[in-house]
C-alpha cells in the first residue's frame, strides 16, 4: 500500500499512481506532462487532462495535438 | 450454464429500503465481499463508484482500488474522502464505463453497483471489463432488474420519468445472456426486493410530477401491480417494490 506523498502540490499527481492508465481510444501508452499536469496519448494525438489530482480520461475532454 | 438464483425478500426491519440509504448501506457491501473473497494482492476496480462506498469497503482488504466516474465533483468527493480515511490505496479517473483507460489484465477484481441501468452501452461496459480483467479475474455486479417484456418496459418508464439518467435497467435473463456473451460464466446469482416509500424515492420532484408518478402506481396492469405490490396506498406512506440482481462472474480464460 502506498500512502499519500506530501512534498507535492495537493492538486497534481504521483506519476507513480497512473501506472496502468492508458488512452482510453488507442489503449496505447500515456506519456506524463508534469509541468502541463496532462497525459498525453501520441496515437490520439491527445492530451488528457489531469484537474485536481483526478486524471479525465475522456477524448471530449482532451486538448488536441497537432 | 447454472446460475443459482435465490430469491430473498427484505424482512420487516429492512422494508425502508430508502433509495439514498443502499448506496451507503453495509449489508449489501459486506455481502459483496463476502461473495467475492478479495485478496491482499489484489488490484480492483470499482465502475460508475458514485459516492465510493464499494471503493471504501474493499480498500482494507485488496492492495488497490481505482474507482471510476462521469461525475467530476463526486471524484473529488471520493478523493477527498479516501485520504480522510486514510485509504492511500484508492486512486480515482473520469471514465467512462464503454472506454476504459486501463491496461489489459490489469485487475483481479471488477465492481459495478446500482449503475448499469445508466449506461449508454451495458455491453460496451461487458467487453471492456472482459478486457481489463485478469484471465481469471472475477466481476460483481449489481444492478435493478425489470421482469422481461410490457410489465418490465413500463418499471422501466416509472423509473425513468423519475431520473431521467435512468436509460434501462436490463431483466435477469438479459443479464445472463450479455455476460455469456462477454465471455464470462456466473458463478453466482441472486434476485432481491427492495421496498421504496414514493415520498422519499421522488423528493426531488414538484408536487405534480409526484402526483403523476403515484398516479402510475395506481392504474396498473395485473402483472405491474404484481411487480410493484404496493402497499399503504393512498396515504402518504404510500411504498412499492424495484427488484435488483447480484452476479459474481468469472472470466473464463478462453474470453
Amino acid at each position: 500500500m502506498s500512502s499519500m506523498p506530501t512534498a507535492r502540490p495537493a492538486n497534481t499527481v504521483d506519476p507513480k499512481l497512473l501506472e496502468i492508465l492508458v488512452c482510453p481510444v488507442t489503449k496505447g501508452p500515456l506519456e506524463y506532462d508534469a509541468a502541463r499536469q496532462e497525459l498525453i496519448s501520441r496515437a490520439a494525438k491527445l492530451a488528457y487532462p489531469i484537474r485536481d489530482g483526478i486524471p479525465i480520461m475522456l477524448a471530449d475532454e482532451a486538448r488536441r495535438l497537432d | 450454464m447454472s446460475t443459482a438464483q435465490v430469491k430473498q425478500q427484505f424482512g420487516e426491519n429492512a422494508a425502508f429500503y430508502l433509495t439514498h440509504a443502499p448506496h451507503a448501506q453495509g449489508k449489501s457491501l459486506e455481502r459483496l465481499v463476502t461473495l467475492t473473497e478479495p485478496q491482499p494482492d489484489w488490484h480492483v476496480l470499482d465502475v460508475a463508484t458514485g459516492g465510493g462506498h464499494v471503493a471504501y469497503t474493499f480498500a482494507p482488504h485488496v492492495a488497490r482500488v481505482w474507482a471510476t466516474d462521469v461525475t467530476e465533483e463526486m471524484l473529488a468527493q471520493v478523493r477527498g474522502e479516501a485520504a480522510k480515511r486514510k485509504f492511500g490505496n484508492i486512486r480515482t479517473a473520469y471514465a467512462k464505463a464503454e472506454m476504459l483507460p486501463f491496461e489489459d489484465a490489469s485487475f483481479d477484481l471488477v465492481t459495478c453497483r446500482i449503475a448499469p441501468h445508466h449506461f449508454d452501452s451495458i455491453s460496451a461496459f461487458l467487453a471492456e471489463t472482459a478486457r481489463v480483467l485478469k484471465p481469471d479475474g472475477t466481476l460483481a455486479i449489481v444492478d435493478n432488474v425489470v421482469p422481461a417484456g410490457s410489465v418490465g418496459d413500463y418499471v422501466n418508464a416509472f423509473e425513468r420519468f423519475r431520473d431521467p439518467s435512468h436509460l434501462r435497467a436490463w431483466t435477469v435473463e438479459e443479464w445472463q445472456a450479455a455476460l455469456a456473451q462477454a465471455g464470462f460464466a456466473i458463478a453466482h446469482g441472486e434476485e432481491l426486493f427492495k421496498r421504496m416509500v414514493l415520498a422519499t424515492w421522488a423528493n426531488r420532484h414538484d408536487a405534480t410530477m409526484r402526483a403523476f408518478l403515484r398516479s402510475m402506481l395506481t392504474e396498473m396492469t395485473p402483472g405491474v401491480a404484481e411487480f410493484f405490490d404496493v402497499q399503504d396506498a393512498g396515504s402518504e406512506k404510500l411504498s412499492f417494490r424495484l427488484a435488483e440482481a447480484l452476479f459474481v462472474a468469472k472470466r473464463t480464460p478462453a474470453a
